[in-house]
């Protein structure tokens, strides 16, 4: 009796036990919880990409010079990229009155080169010249805006040439020689004031 | 140089007072050639004032009176760049003072600002700073000439052969500065360099001569009035002569 008993038992044993293995062989899957995690394929966190602000030019309440409102932008690996992001925030740049765009409305930027030497050719659309209101002092701001943007983006460089619609041009409005690249002209330039913030 | 003088024949005829007869005889004793540019023209307008006339009809307006102004007086012979409502490149107003060899290249203009408070006058010369970093000091070259011999010629860039003639431009621009100054209608800002195209190349004297702001009410309102408009001629005569006579002829 008492061996019919343990055999009892020990063949209950054994079948759970072979129960419970073909339930794991062949039963539904397993459910990951977070105490048994199954195993997944390895994902890479987004690693945020640097930032850096970027001087962009814009004139000056008193309608004269040109003062920096510091942009924060993707720091780019190469310095072309840089100085292209510097001036696409240029060419859309709402300041806050009473500072003011020197860029005509619609101005695009079509290209930008850079030669060995550290020339920089900034090749616009034609609104810059066909927007353009003109005036000798309205020219020459629109013109450094863009050359000092770019020198400050790009370090390397030293003088920036403004093209037309991929074209060499007298000038934007009348005024200023774009003939040739053109130097920084500090003069032009002013500290920045405390106004110096963008408008959303 | 030769291609721009082809291709704008059309100006190059001689103005009414330089062919005179008067004006030959001026020349003959010594008179020298001012030329006159009034700014933009045709097509271009130039900048244009919400309400007044658009700044090439001023600058034309002006050089004409400028013109009447001078005329008679011996030592001088005006030449305007244009006489009528035509577009003229810049380049062919610097060539037109170069084969004229002036003695002044004064290209008249209106300016404007984002500020519509900013008003009066500013006057502008070539840029010495925008100079590529190229000297101009060269110690010359010297080249055989006819009949044995060397002489030494001294090769400047064309694009900056104006900075030698910085001094006298910035004289220039100093006597009309002043001129202006005299009635309160000199802009704070006064005399400029900047690297404008049409003072580029110029082998004289040459200043771009901003009248006033057309963003300014009452500067329009007086380059916009014949009132005004001989005002403005009677002080840039008085800098021109002034200018003349503190000008020894080369």
């Amino acid at each position: 009796m008492m061996l019919t008993l343990a055999g009892l038992v020990l063949a209950a044993f054994f079948g759970w036990v072979l129960l419970s293995q073909v339930t794991r062989l062949f039963g539904p899957p397993l459910i990951p919880t977070a105490a048994t995690p199954a195993v997944q394929a390895p994902t890479v966190a987004p690693t945020p990409r640097a930032r850096t602000r970027v001087p962009v030019w814009v004139v000056a309440a008193d309608g004269t010079h040109l003062v920096t409102i510091p942009q924060d932008m993707v720091q780019e690996s190469s310095p072309l990229d840089q100085a292209r992001g510097a001036l696409d925030a240029l060419l859309t740049l709402k300041p806050r009155p009473p500072l003011t765009s020197a860029i005509p409305t619609g101005t695009t930027l079509l290209g930008l080169y850079a030669t060995d030497t550290g020339e920089i050719y900034v090749d616009l659309g034609g609104d810059v010249a066909r927007a353009h209101p003109g005036g000798t002092l309205r020219e020459v701001l629109t013109t450094y805006s863009v050359v000092h943007t770019v020198l400050d983006a790009m370090p390397s460089a030293t003088a920036v040439q403004i093209l037309i619609d991929g074209r060499e041009v007298e000038t934007l409005a009348g005024h200023v020689d774009l003939r040739r690249p053109l130097r920084r002209a500090d003069h032009l330039t002013r500290p920045p004031g405390p106004s110096s913030e963008t408008r959303p | 140089m030769a291609l721009a003088l082809v291709g704008s024949a059309s100006w190059l005829r001689l103005q009414a007072d330089e062919t005179s007869p008067q004006a030959q005889e001026r020349l003959t004793t010594g008179a020298r050639v001012v030329v006159i540019d009034p700014g933009h023209g045709g097509d271009d307008a130039g900048t244009v004032a919400p309400a007044g006339m658009p700044e090439k009809d001023i600058t034309l307006a002006i050089a004409r009176r400028l013109r009447t102004a001078l005329d008679g007086r011996p030592e001088v012979v005006t030449v305007l760049t244009r006489d009528d409502d035509r577009r003229l490149s810049l380049r062919d107003r610097t060539a037109l003072a170069n084969t004229r060899r002036a003695a002044a290249l004064i290209s008249l203009h209106v300016t404007a600002s984002a500020a519509d408070t900013l008003h009066g006058a500013e006057f502008t010369v070539l840029a010495a700073d925008d100079s590529g970093g190229v000297t101009l000091e060269s110690p010359g070259t010297p080249l055989p000439v006819t009949g044995g011999g060397t002489r030494v010629i001294e090769f400047a860039p064309w694009d900056r052969v104006a900075l030698r003639h910085r001094d006298e431009s910035m004289r220039l621009a100093g006597a009309m500065a002043a001129a202006f100054e005299a009635t309160g209608h000199l802009s704070p800002r006064g005399v400029q360099s900047a690297p404008l195209a049409v003072l580029t190349g110029a082998t004289m004297a040459a200043v771009v001569a901003d009248l006033g702001y057309a963003t300014h009410v009452d500067d329009m309102a007086r380059l916009g009035s014949a009132e005004g408009q001989e005002a403005v001629a009677r002080q840039l005569r008085e800098a021109v002569l002034q200018f003349l006579a503190e000008t020894p002829a080369p």
